[in-house]
């Protein structure tokens, strides 16, 4: 018996099918879905994990001034 | 001269150019010789620059010769993976769309070994984009499949592959190579290498082509663990230019250490081929001479999953241009002109989720570290893959790797050093996987291994 398609996974592949299709042969979008299905399985673990308020993504940004071009103190972008 | 010099670790190699038993120029020449003549049999080299290092060559031997001796680094011939941009070469990261591709500035690894007194001699072959793209079998790159000098019919590794093929067929004494997850320690493994993961951020990456900006690593590919430690000891440090790269100071410590603490995970040889289990298995028993080995199990967190959802969208966005253009079809592996699409689905939503499972990771991977000197564990899970055949990989999902997954995802060092060999011939590997900043830790257990094994003492049957 053939497995039921998951739904995530089929909105998810219809995505790359219009940008796509065009580009590729039907055994290269086959493969794509199977792919697309173990990211979407990939993502459930994930989704999984119980994490609390305070988790932060482990990614740090620094705001930052760049130097003016006269030398004085720098302005930075809106 | 060669019989003198050839397989001879960096450490040795640094005394005879100090002492002016050899000079530097002389060295230089025989690797030039060497990358030039042997390097095309396996596919290994994309550059070789002779004038170049014939020029810091030159200089190194007239600084040695007034007493100006920079350091176990000064004369030494190297050569880099072709992701590091370099004046004055093509800089192709492996791929046919960027092969004429020139950067007019240095890469700061580039710059710091320059400091040191190495001697760039070549650029080296690699995966096209550092394997970034989801490639499944070994001719993935320009210049053809690296080939493994233990073996025609097998490949190097990578995506480091000629780094790895380069030093194991005596091109260079040791070379630059990267990791995003397993790029140092795959080519290290299967060549029969030492091969050193940093932390991350402890070597800048500024120069080196951005895969994925949270997990790329620069580290060494060498003869020996003493040459990593002294090839990081010149490329790690600070720099301005690429905000990631630590302000911590590393100082490499050679000194020998008699009693360690080793920690294996409970599933460590799963998956593993019958040859590397038992090479891992006879590893432990050597490591119990040294210390203590328990087993230990790391919590139950989606560690693959984590470091996958993390080097996917990354990659995808790094080479966004690229993908979104088609221009993935000028690529030479067939499977990579289609995989990347599959990434744009994945769900932004997921990728913070993974970046905020990533710190829960490196808490709990610490917990578990902060106990032992380090986690050991077989390198790789096999011998070299055969050319032209798919190969199985915990980045695509056909393979497990919760060492490299932990290792990469929470930014760990690690070494791999040669424990025996296969059923085919091929050398297999023990990976030391240390806490973050611990190099010295991992290094010092790999020493100590090497020193009461003789695995590192054999070559490829070369010439």
């Amino acid at each position: 018996m053939a497995d039921t398609p998951d739904p995530e996974t089929e909105v998810l592949f219809e995505i790359i099918r219009q940008r796509y299709a065009a580009r590729l042969t039907a055994e290269q979008l086959d493969e794509l879905r199977k792919i697309i299905d173990g990211q979407v399985k990939a993502a459930r673990a994930l989704r999984a994990v119980r994490l609390t308020n305070a988790d932060e993504p482990s990614q740090r940004f620094e705001p930052l001034t760049l130097p003016s071009p006269e030398g004085g103190r720098g302005g930075g972008l809106a | 001269m060669s019989a003198e010099v050839l397989w001879r670790p960096v450490r040795e190699l640094g005394e005879l150019l100090r002492s002016r038993k050899v000079r530097a120029v002389e060295l230089a020449e025989l690797y030039l010789d060497r990358l030039e003549r042997i390097g095309p049999r396996y596919n290994a080299v994309v550059t070789v620059m002779r004038d170049h290092a014939l020029g810091q060559a030159r200089r190194a031997d007239a600084e040695i010769a007034s007493g100006r001796w920079r350091g176990p680094l000064h004369g030494i011939p190297y050569g880099a993976k072709d992701l590091l941009a370099t004046a004055g070469a093509p800089t192709t990261w492996g791929a046919a769309p960027y092969r004429e591709q020139h950067f007019d500035f240095d890469a700061t690894v580039i710059r710091k070994l320059e400091v040191a007194g190495a001697v760039l001699c070549a650029k080296l072959a690699m995966i096209e984009l550092a394997g970034g793209m989801g490639y499944r079998q070994p001719n993935a790159s320009f210049t053809g499949p690296c080939i493994n000098p233990w073996a025609p019919d097998a490949w190097s590794g990578g995506s480091s592959s000629g780094s790895g093929a380069a030093v194991a067929s005596g091109l260079v004494p040791f070379a630059i190579g990267s990791e995003t997850w397993g790029s140092i320690l795959s080519p290290a493994g299967y060549c029969g290498l030492a091969g050193l993961r940093p932390t991350y951020g402890r070597v800048s990456r500024h120069g080196a082509m951005a895969l994925c900006w949270t997990l790329d690593k620069l580290g060494p590919l060498a003869l020996t663990a003493d040459d990593c430690g002294l090839v990081l000891s010149a490329i790690a440090g600070p720099d301005p230019a690429d905000p990631t790269a630590s302000d911590r100071v590393y100082r490499y410590d050679a000194a020998e250490r008699r009693s360690f603490r080793f920690g294996v995970l409970r599933d460590a040889t799963d998956g593993c081929e019958e040859a590397v289990v038992k090479n891992f298995q006879r590893s432990l028993e050597t490591l119990r001479t040294m210390g203590s080995v328990e087993e230990v199990t790391l919590p139950d967190l989606p560690w693959e999953q984590t470091t996958r959802i993390i080097l996917q969208v990354e990659a995808a966005s790094a080479f966004e241009d690229l993908i979104e253009s088609g221009g993935i079809t000028g690529l030479t592996a067939p499977e990579v002109h289609f995989i990347p699409y599959a990434r744009d689905t994945i769900l932004a939503k997921d990728y913070v989720k993974a970046m905020r499972v990533r710190g829960l990771m490196a808490r709990e991977a610490d917990r578990v570290l902060a106990r032992y000197d380090a986690l050991v564990a077989p390198g790789r899970l096999n011998e070299a893959p055969v050319l032209g055949q798919d190969f199985r990989s915990a980045i695509t999902a056909t393979a497990r790797d919760v060492m490299g997954a932990v290792g990469n995802g929470a930014g760990l060092p690690a070494v791999c050093v040669p424990n025996g060999m296969g059923a085919r011939g091929l050398p297999t590997s023990l990976q030391f996987m240390s806490r973050a900043w611990e190099e010295n830790a991992a290094l010092a257990a790999a020493r100590a291994y090497q020193a009461m094994t003789d695995w590192h003492t054999r070559h490829p049957r070369v010439e």
